[in-house]
């Protein structure tokens, strides 16, 4: 099976319409905090098989106009080291094109290999049928260059988002894993967050760390950790100290 | 392991993990997410290292004025608000997401040191700039580094500070004049200020400015002032009404108020005690000289010939504090030898025909002579 087809109770679809693909029930959507729960969804279902297509629902969830098909496709496409990472995407809805122009997330649909297609089981078996991903590795980075995020609403500005950012940019020119932090496993420093997701892929393959910066880290841990103190020796008494 | 604090109201959301692990080997630093537990802190630990974000919750993103701002008001109302803060000397590092130019320089006004810029997304795109920001915390091929250059201006600034605040307590039992009192202290602070001002390239290079050399100076003028007072109260007086032997015997300039001249040989008549009266050419060098003990009066003897206005500083304070001339001769000999060497106020002839002023400077260890002078000023006031 090379395609995977997600739906929502929204949809009349079930495993007995596509018998040859996997179909993928998105239940118990956490709007609350949607991004770790795509992010959880990509971990656990499509981590482990690469597919050719993924076809996903436009809107699901409890809110029909967040179209959060959009959200979930970007969130595949910059889910690093992820199998499905560059497979086809085929949103399926009811909606025309021109009504999720104001979508946040609209310019995915400008990526090359997503595509918007109506809600019809005949044409998503039509779509399921192709043989090859049409988005190669290679293209990827230049592809979600095409995207722009607005700073996410839950911060308060520029600043958070540097905050959150310029933790990630430091660990990185330092050697460190993020994953190695604790607290930038919380929701609200998560890298599930959609925007420093896209931030982190879109500058994957820079060579932002140099020799020098090697040799920086290496000669400053020498310096930083200085001699091991024992003790000390209190001279203060000592009148010969004053003699030059 | 140096004592940290990160003032930030970010601190608990990664960056106390980040900073520990990034310029700290994973050491524990202490944080303090608002103003008030900052205060505390402040308080009641000496910290050898402070990085102090600028803006604190939404309440300060509400706000555009640099006054406004957490950062602000614990560098200036807090941190460097008087001399004698307990972290007043503890270098601050302002660890800021702010790329407003104007408020990196106010927070440099009020007593930021250095600044590091937390990474927006919007300069991702220069590598360069990631590259450089990075560099310029942690050292390159020519830098140490700003964590590492902060660090050792921290113990110069403790180790100077320490001793000044020593210098100020003594002085308030040693010193008689409150005038002088007040103008020892002034002078510390200038010293001080002078010492850990912030110098440009052009200024070194240049102008051949050394704040090193300049604090020596000023930190040496304070003995000149602890001679004053030594000399107007506990001046060795002879037993003539008007015959102390500073203006009969002993020739003073500026109408006769504060410096000696020369000095002579006078019998005064009785004994008080051993004295230390007067210094001497001892062939090489000033020598310390004590009086001979005869009776109540004084015998004093002193040696005739002129004295430099050094050494007249010296025996002024010697006969003021009661030292032992040997100590305080080695003391102040070196000192003054370093004085005449960085040329500031007059040259030694060994230093005017051989070499530049500011090569003498140069090669001067102009940072421990403060350390040294401030220790002498210390012993005096003892």
């Amino acid at each position: 099976m090379n395609s995977i087809i997600f739906t929502s109770p929204q949809y009349e679809i079930s495993q007995n319409d596509f018998v040859e693909s996997v179909v993928s029930n998105f239940d118990n959507v956490d709007s609350l905090n949607i991004d770790d729960w795509m992010a959880q969804i990509i971990n656990d279902r499509l981590e482990k098989d690469p597919y050719t297509n993924i076809i996903i629902p436009l809107s699901f969830g409890q809110s029909a106009i967040e179209f959060l098909g959009l959200r979930f496709a970007l969130h595949i496409r910059t889910q690093m080291n992820c199998k499905n990472q560059c497979a086809n995407i085929f949103l399926y809805g009811t909606e025309s094109i021109g009504s999720l122009i104001n979508n946040d997330f609209f310019l995915i649909l400008t990526i090359k290999g997503v595509k918007l297609i109506d809600y019809n089981k005949s044409l998503i078996k039509e779509h399921i049928e192709t043989a090859d991903r049409i988005l190669s590795e290679n293209q990827l980075l230049n592809e979600l260059s095409k995207i722009h995020l607005c700073v996410p609403t839950n911060l308060y500005d520029d600043h958070s988002i540097a905050n959150i950012w310029g933790m990630y940019r430091l660990l990185e020119l330092d050697g460190i894993n993020y994953k190695q932090i604790n607290s930038l496993q919380t929701k609200k420093n998560s890298l599930n967050n959609i925007y420093f997701k896209w931030l982190l892929a879109k500058h994957k393959n820079e060579k932002l760390v140099t020799e020098e910066i090697k040799t920086t880290r290496l000669r400053y841990t020498q310096q930083i950790q200085g001699p091991t103190i024992l003790g000390k020796i209190d001279l203060s008494n000592i009148t010969n100290k004053f003699k030059r | 392991m140096k004592k940290v604090l990160l003032i930030d109201d970010e601190a608990n959301n990664g960056w106390k993990e980040v900073i520990e692990e990034v310029l700290f080997s994973g050491e524990y630093i202490d944080v303090a997410e608002d103003i008030a537990s900052a205060k505390e802190q402040l308080n009641s630990t000496k910290y050898d290292l402070i990085i102090l974000d600028l803006r604190f919750g939404e309440h300060d993103h509400q706000r555009s004025d640099l006054l406004d701002f957490g950062g602000y008001k614990i560098l200036s109302l807090e941190i460097r608000s008087s001399f004698d803060k307990l972290n007043f000397p503890t270098p601050v590092l302002l660890f800021t997401a702010s790329n407003k130019v104007w408020n990196i320089m106010e927070m440099i006004e009020a007593g930021a040191d250095d600044y590091y810029v937390k990474e927006h997304p919007n300069t991702a795109y220069d590598l360069d700039f990631s590259r450089k920001n990075y560099l310029r915390l942690k050292g390159d091929k020519t830098h140490e580094g700003i964590i590492n250059d902060l660090l050792k201006i921290g113990e110069k600034r403790t180790k100077i500070l320490n001793k000044i605040l020593d210098i100020i307590n003594n002085s308030k039992t040693a010193i008689s004049n409150n005038n002088i009192k007040q103008r020892i202290e002034e002078k510390l602070k200038i010293g001080y200020g002078i010492l850990f001002g912030q110098t440009t390239r052009i200024e070194k290079e240049k102008l051949l400015y050394n704040n090193e050399v300049i604090a020596f100076i000023v930190f040496w003028s304070i003995l000149e002032e602890i001679a004053k007072d030594s000399f107007k109260n506990n001046w060795v007086m002879s037993g003539n009404k008007e015959g102390s032997m500073r203006k009969d015997k002993w020739k003073l300039k500026n109408n006769g108020k504060i410096f000696i001249e020369d000095c002579r040989s006078v019998n005064q008549g009785k004994n008080v005690g051993n004295l230390i009266v007067g210094i001497k050419w001892d062939g090489n060098k000033y020598i310390a000289k004590q009086s001979t003990v005869r009776n109540q009066d004084k015998e004093i003897n002193f040696f005739t010939g002129k004295v430099s206005l050094s050494h007249q500083i010296y025996a002024v304070m010697l006969l003021g504090k009661g030292l032992d001339p040997n100590l305080a001769f080695n003391l102040f000999d070196g000192l003054n030898k370093y004085r005449n060497e960085i040329d500031f106020i007059h040259s030694s002839v060994s230093t005017i025909f051989t070499t530049s002023l500011s090569s003498n400077q140069n090669n001067s260890n102009a940072f421990n002579e403060c350390i040294e002078v401030l220790n002498f000023i210390n012993v005096l006031l003892k």
